[in-house]
């Protein structure tokens, strides 16, 4: 528990007297965070959901997610669009008179370029292509820039308006980047790839001026940015590994904010009067599953006798105050096809627990091995079920990972029982779906290793993949949200996957930041205005 | 030659790691198409001693690869961030001496006094208090309350790149261009880090040099010296000079030691520095980090015992 020592030290020394407060420029936004993990500023690389949600500062989508309720879209890079009457072809018309930070002109080419460009590469994100059925063999009939400013996308097959429009919300899919910047710094046909690694061209209200890896990214304002007056100049990052050297820097008045709290500061910072905590929902959840490859873990009776193995709200109030919400379905709040919040079937029950567990053929428990990621809360996580698995008679040993190691272990099918957490992409539950329900091949030598529920070795059934394909195409909304909510109740009886947390992004601020907004895709320097 | 043992040994145990470099490249979130691309693409699919041949060739032509974590060639980054580590374990190394030979000759000397049990405690204590903890106590107290001194990172943000890298050792940089308000805010930083880090070596080192001590005033030259009515300061500059020799080997290695990297006050203090990019390099599996760094350490400890050897020579007249 080496995480409680640097708190009960805070704790100890806060008798010590109030702070000397110091204060960053007016015009500079200041961040503390941890960026051991930002590898790659290239859009088709950015593999993972810190630098992404960074990076949608510099680079603006052609749909922009309202900051209230991301799942209303309306105008970004592209200034409208239309559908064809029979919904197969989209036409989107670029905003006109944008130029990149280098000066060229903003172009539809550039979007069909960048498209192409990412599936060529192959790396990261050319998946969140595929997904919408884009592929490098049929990408130079879907992708048409039929003109400087209009781009046109006749997707494969007709997909429900109210969803494919989200692939266009996302800077990793459907990037506009400045290609003929990228070309000038293109090295042995790497279309780029080296060079953005750590420089920027795209258009947002900011561009990346500095960027050396694991100790500084500053981003510097496009003055004439088109959507809005931006108030910042400057936004500075500092690689700050250390989360209780990150409070100390925010609660001294020389950050702005500091990315990575641990959660068991929250309360103490709540009564720092230079400090403002500010909280949003996000798309992250924390799950357990079994390996159904393992013949002991088949009956789904024992699946649901873990669902009642959890004291969610005790562990809501207690460990993960301010960090998590109980959320007990594949689908968090606050998505398009989400049940309703107060939807909770399971609670503590050991009893029942126990009952299901003898009716699933193990009446004197088992033995197995709970792989866990090494990072808060998984280990804290990992320690309430131990014990109350012990109480139902299952014995479970412990073993800590880094991700690397762990997510390995899950695409390779080596474990017994795993927990960790999964960020999930745009707020639809065809994306909740296709992650972690969706599975057609459930061999070892299936291509689907991405999805969760292969990792896991469910197969779900053709009920499940068919009605997550029909749902894909339904045109009707209303048709579509009750597919995803019967959905939902069906995988809950059913999958060795287990649904437990959804996490609550928290800013925590200084004080004088007085306004700054975000959405479940990141933080939005742009809003950003100080006293 | 030993280098190409290193290189080969390091290449192995980091093959063997259950950390896959292409999961660290690509996340969790990629399919099979993009895994298997890449996973050809760095070379994995072909037989671990061809890799290796692959590996010795490059390395023998100036090309030690680019780094998962950062996307820049290693060496670049090895440009980069071992001054932050050169500065950083100097002044550690610098203070370690200063404080410990004393403290070290001291305890000697008033041997099972007062004197001689607070250096005990002392070096007791520099031994086996966490780093990590110790940087935390003393950001809090010292940068946090008293505001005596910086807090993470080398240098406050409005001086960041303020003056220019000639040898990327901020102090030296900022005195290179007289900059004292850069200079002074350095010092500010590295003096909490650097302290910390020689708090190990001078506990290491006065309880070596107590230990050297004592056997020398226990010769029989001291007992001369004494009874002829030389003073006490007089024999212990004489036992001293007879311990300069094994002195200077233990400085060296802690020195050696110390620019390795200290993980976690690098952690502690933001310190962009050597430990730090091996660390990520390590988490990451990835190998081009990992033995280029193994590798540049090898050569530090041959180059250190290098200069141990001529060192010798000069401080001892026996080799003259």
């Amino acid at each position: 528990m080496h995480r409680s020592v640097p708190c009960t030290l805070l704790a100890s020394l806060a008798v010590l007297g109030p702070t000397v407060h110091a204060a960053t420029p007016a015009d500079t936004f200041v961040v503390a965070a941890n960026m051991s993990q930002m590898i790659t500023l290239d859009p088709a690389a950015i593999n993972e959901s810190f630098t992404a949600g960074f990076m949608r500062n510099v680079c603006d989508p052609l749909v922009r997610p309202d900051s209230d309720d991301p799942t209303k879209l309306g105008p970004g890079i592209a200034a409208s669009w239309t559908l064809s009457p029979d919904s197969r072809t989209y036409t989107f018309t670029i905003r006109k008179g944008l130029r990149f930070p280098s000066g060229n002109p903003v172009t539809a080419e550039d979007v069909a370029w960048s498209m192409k460009r990412n599936l060529r590469l192959n790396l990261a994100n050319a998946q969140r292509l595929r997904e919408w059925d884009i592929t490098k063999d049929n990408v130079e009939s879907v992708v048409q820039a039929v003109d400087a400013n209009t781009l046109r996308v006749t997707p494969p097959r007709p997909w429900a308006p109210g969803l494919f429009l989200f692939a266009f919300t996302d800077f990793r899919v459907a990037p506009t980047l400045d290609r003929r910047e990228i070309l000038a710094h293109e090295s042995a046909g790497d279309l780029g790839n080296k060079w953005l690694a750590t420089h920027s061209a795209c258009l947002g209200p900011f561009r990346v001026a500095t960027w050396r890896p694991q100790d500084l990214l500053t981003l510097e304002r496009n003055d004439d940015y088109w959507r809005r007056k931006v108030a910042m100049k400057r936004i500075v990052v500092r690689h700050v590994p250390e989360a209780g050297a990150q409070r100390l820097l925010l609660e001294k008045g020389d950050v702005d904010q500091a990315a990575d709290i641990d959660p068991a500061d929250f309360p103490a910072l709540e009564r720092d009067p230079n400090v403002r905590l500010d909280s949003r929902p996000s798309l992250a959840v924390s799950y357990m599953m079994f390996n159904m490859g393992d013949a002991r873990f088949r009956n789904p009776k024992l699946f649901e006798a873990f669902r009642y193995l959890w004291d969610y709200r005790e562990l809501q109030d207690t460990l993960l105050q301010g960090h998590s919400i109980v959320r007990q379905s594949i689908v968090p709040n606050g998505v398009f096809g989400a049940l309703p919040k107060d939807y909770m079937p399971y609670k503590l029950d050991i009893a029942r627990a126990k009952r299901l567990l003898a009716e699933a053929g193990y009446p004197d428990g088992f033995s197995a091995e709970l792989a866990v990621l090494n990072s808060f809360p998984y280990p804290d996580l990992a320690q309430h079920l131990q014990q109350n698995a012990l109480k139902a008679g299952v014995k479970l040993k412990i073993t800590q990972m880094i991700g690397a190691q762990l997510y390995q272990r899950a695409r390779a099918r080596k474990f017994e029982i795993y927990m960790a957490g999964y960020g999930y992409n745009y707020p639809d539950a065809n994306n909740m779906m296709l992650r972690q329900a969706y599975n057609t091949d459930n061999s070892d030598r299936s291509n689907e290793t991405i999805s969760i529920a292969w990792r896991a070795g469910w197969d779900p059934g053709a009920w499940v993949n068919d009605t997550i394909r029909a749902a894909q195409v339904e045109p009707d909304q209303e048709k579509r949200r009750a597919m995803y909510e019967e959905l939902q109740k069906r995988i809950n009886a059913t999958s060795p996957i287990i649904y437990l947390f959804q996490r609550v992004s928290v800013n925590a601020l200084a004080k004088d930041v007085k306004v700054f907004q975000g959405t479940v895709f990141g933080d939005d320097y742009s809003s950003i205005e100080k006293r | 030659m030993t280098l190409l043992g290193l290189a080969a040994l390091t290449f192995f145990i980091g093959r063997v790691m259950p950390v896959d470099p292409v999961v660290a490249l690509v996340g969790d979130q990629a399919d099979q198409q993009t895994y298997r691309e890449v996973y050809t693409r760095l070379g994995l699919d072909k037989p671990l001693p061809v890799q290796f041949a692959y590996y010795l060739r490059d390395i023998a032509t100036g090309n030690f690869g680019t780094a998962i974590a950062t996307g820049h060639p290693v060496i670049e980054d090895i440009e980069r961030v071992f001054p932050a580590t050169l500065e950083l374990a100097t002044l550690a190394l610098l203070a370690g001496v200063l404080l410990g030979v004393p403290l070290g000759v001291a305890a000697a000397v008033w041997q099972g006094r007062p004197a001689d049990h607070l250096v005990r405690l002392f070096g007791l204590a520099g031994h086996s208090v966490p780093h990590f903890w110790l940087g935390l106590v003393v950001l809090i107290v010292f940068y946090a309350h008293l505001g005596w001194i910086g807090g993470s990172g080398r240098v406050s943000l409005g001086f960041v790149d303020t003056v220019p890298a000639v040898t990327g050792m901020i102090l030296v940089d900022s005195a290179l261009d007289r900059n004292w308000e850069v200079f002074r805010d350095a010092l500010r930083h590295i003096v909490a880090p650097a302290l910390i880090l020689a708090t190990t070596s001078m506990a290491y080192l006065s309880r070596m040099t107590r230990s050297f001590m004592l056997e020398q005033l226990g010769q029989e030259y001291v007992t001369t010296a004494r009874i002829k009515g030389l003073s006490r300061l007089g024999v212990t500059r004489h036992a001293f000079r007879n311990i300069a020799v094994p002195l200077v080997t233990i400085v060296v290695l802690a020195y050696g030691g110390l620019l390795d990297g200290a993980v976690l006050t690098e952690t502690v203090f933001g310190w962009p520095g050597f430990g730090q990019y091996l660390t990520a390099g390590l988490l990451a599996g990835d190998m081009n980090v990992v033995l280029t760094g193994t590798l540049l350490v090898g050569l530090i400890f041959l180059a250190l015992n290098l200069a141990a050897d001529v060192l010798y020579r000069t401080l001892d007249p026996r080799t003259r």
